[in-house]
């Protein structure tokens, strides 16, 4: 039993400010049981949103001392412990217009998955036979199926805030989700995979700020990675991401290493950024290179990378015409007639 | 002391001059960082995108190499941190991974065995180095105000820093530290090459805030954050200019080496001191 300080976020009629209640928490108290509390006993004009009470419909999403939580998932005591002080600070999730309290307007979202067509579109079961989802298939996407919707990920998203078209992590986790489900209609993945990069999903700064918070451990950056490699696969070769792939590949099987001189050639075809890059260079007195420091057994290191990917078969997606290439640089290097750093 | 640099793809052409500076620094505190010469770039986060297993066989090889030479790693990338780490995390709770990539590596002679710690270049600073010996050492106090940036991967999805790292280092070098409101708002680095316009937002917001806030340099101990502001800035059409500081060429100035010696002359945003 402690008493403390909540300071809790308030809006009603466009006007903003904070209330502070002083309660006693009790062992075992979330900060949803804190809610209830100072609606029934305190304050009853506080709004905030909550269902299921149990992790699983989403709709308790909030910030509890600067970071989003699950507001039925996280005992106040945690937090406590945490914290510098017996202080609770509560206010609605970033990126949202704030209707009323802790309550934010989702409907864009909504909106998103509406867009994206987030269900399964099935394929017709196998004559007289069901579906049968195996284990290994289901772990691909288990994670993803956890996702409840609770917008996070949205909350704290780096991308969003730049308002692009970017749709948001979680729809890209849903979206994932379906592309990999062997039940799913093949036009509908290619759709979803078009959907996809409309909604700028290589707009995604890969800043990680999803997978920190996601209430329920899903990594919504990297199943953003997944869904690029698979447009790529897909044919959609040619946007600036895929050629940064593609450079990153060939230049770190040809040598160990990327390229910062020709990375800006590669993907944007941008032959002024290299000159200014070399000039830049010559004007401090650094000596530019053709091919970056090599690193010892680089040459092993080419098989160790073909191991790695043969398995897959993603072994193709690297230009073996573009290493001939680097490998005339580089014997040019080891001669002695290539400048290097 | 002796710890292995891991190299990565950050020190090429005039970025070289961050490695010297790095090596500079560390000689005065009686570290030596003998380079890895085996280790290659971590894939940036983005081999990801191609393909898990690579980028982690490729990190386990660069663990690996320093393991062989009996080092703890020392590497001062935020993204290449995260990413190795990364891989330590997979191969050190995960055997079946472990020795898959154990059967490949073993054509090198190379065993990843996990033994070995893997540092970040800010909690390596104040966990061996040590504010104490850090302020003894300083010699010329740099009264500005300085703006810190510490960079999304030294924070998510796992913090490795403690928080007030930079700013107290900032006050040892005779500095003033200063918050703003966008501190912990991603520079967009990772995007420059797949969307650059969002990235140029990014840093046009952050700067922005900060010059608000009067800061005259930022600091951050991020090759790629600092590449990102000081090469961006003008493309961003900030409202002003804020020259950076890569944190060790902070110390570099405090230590009392010269401005070519602390890099400052290779800055595209001139560092007026
Ligand atoms: S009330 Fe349903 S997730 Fe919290």
């Amino acid at each position: 039993m402690k008493t403390i300080k909540v300071k809790v976020f308030r809006k009603q009629d466009e006007i903003h400010r904070y209330d502070t209640y002083t309660v006693t928490c009790k062992k075992g108290q979330t900060i949803l049981d804190l809610l209830f509390h100072i609606k029934e006993n305190l304050d009853e004009t506080l709004s905030f949103r909550a269902f299921c009470r149990s992790g699983i419909c989403g709709s308790c999403a909030l910030k509890v001392n600067g970071h989003p939580v699950l507001a039925c998932r996280t005992q106040v005591k945690t937090i406590l412990d945490k914290g510098p002080s017996n202080k609770l600070i509560i206010e609605p999730l970033d990126g949202f217009k704030i209707i009323k309290d802790l309550i934010v307007d989702i409907e864009g979202k909504q909106e998103v998955l509406k867009r994206f067509e987030l269900w399964l579109e099935e394929k017709k079961p196998p004559k007289n036979k069901e579906f049968k989802v195996l284990r290994e298939e289901a772990k691909k996407y288990g994670k993803e199926t956890d996702c409840i919707l609770c917008l996070t990920c949205c909350s704290v998203c780096e991308t969003l805030k730049e308002n692009t078209p970017f749709a948001g992590p979680f729809a890209f986790v849903r979206t994932y989700r379906f592309i990999v489900d062997s039940r799913e209609k093949d036009e509908k993945k290619k759709e979803r995979l078009e959907t996809s990069i409309n909604a700028s999903i290589w707009s995604c700064v890969q800043c990680q700020k999803c997978v920190a918070f996601c209430p329920k451990e899903i990594a919504p950056a990297q199943d953003i990675q997944k869904i690029r490699k698979e447009t790529i696969k897909a044919g959609y070769t040619e946007t600036p991401g895929a050629r940064k792939l593609s450079h990153y590949l060939n230049w770190v099987y040809a040598t160990g290493q990327i390229n910062r001189l020709y990375l800006p050639l590669d993907v944007y075809d941008n032959e002024k950024a290299v000159r200014e890059f070399i000039n830049f260079c010559k004007e401090h007195g650094v000596k530019i290179w053709e091919i970056p420091h090599l690193p010892d057994g680089f040459l092993a290191l080419r098989d160790l990378i073909v191991r790695a990917l043969i398995k897959d078969g993603d072994i193709e997606n690297i230009d073996f015409k573009k290493i001939r290439k680097i490998d005339e640089k580089i014997e040019k290097l080891l001669k002695g007639d290539s400048k290097c750093e | 002391m002796r710890i292995g640099f891991y190299r990565g793809c950050c020190f090429q052409g005039l970025d070289f001059v961050l490695l010297d500076v790095i090596k500079r620094v560390f000689s005065v505190f009686g570290v030596e960082l003998p380079e890895v010469r085996k280790t290659i770039c971590c894939g940036g986060n983005v081999i990801d995108e191609e393909s898990r297993f690579l980028s982690t066989i490729i990190n386990a090889r660069n663990i690996a190499a320093a393991e062989k030479e009996n080092l703890d790693l020392l590497i001062s990338c935020n993204t290449c941190f995260m990413v190795i780490n990364r891989a330590k995390k997979l191969l050190d709770n995960n055997d079946e991974t472990k020795e898959k990539v154990n059967k490949i590596l073993k054509e090198e002679n190379l065993l990843y065995k996990g033994e070995r710690k893997i540092w970040h270049l800010l909690p390596f600073i104040v966990e061996k180095i040590g504010f104490e010996k850090l302020s003894k050492k300083t010699k010329v106090k740099l009264p500005y105000r300085f703006a810190p940036y510490y960079g999304c991967h030294l924070k998510y999805p796992e913090k490795i820093v403690k928080d007030g790292s930079i700013e107290r280092i900032i006050e040892l070098c005779g500095g003033t530290q200063i918050h703003y409101q966008e501190e912990d708002t991603c520079c967009g680095y990772h995007s420059i090459y797949t969307d650059k316009a969002t990235s140029l937002k990014k840093i046009k917001r952050i700067v922005d805030s900060i010059k608000e806030a009067e800061a005259e340099f930022i600091v951050t101990p991020c090759p790629l954050c600092f590449k990102g502001f000081d090469m961006l800035q003008k493309e961003a059409k900030v409202k002003t200019a804020i020259p950076v500081l890569f944190l060790p060429e902070l110390i570099a100035l405090s230590l009392g080496f010269s401005h070519k010696d602390s890099g400052i002359t290779y800055h595209k945003i001139p560092v007026k001191l």
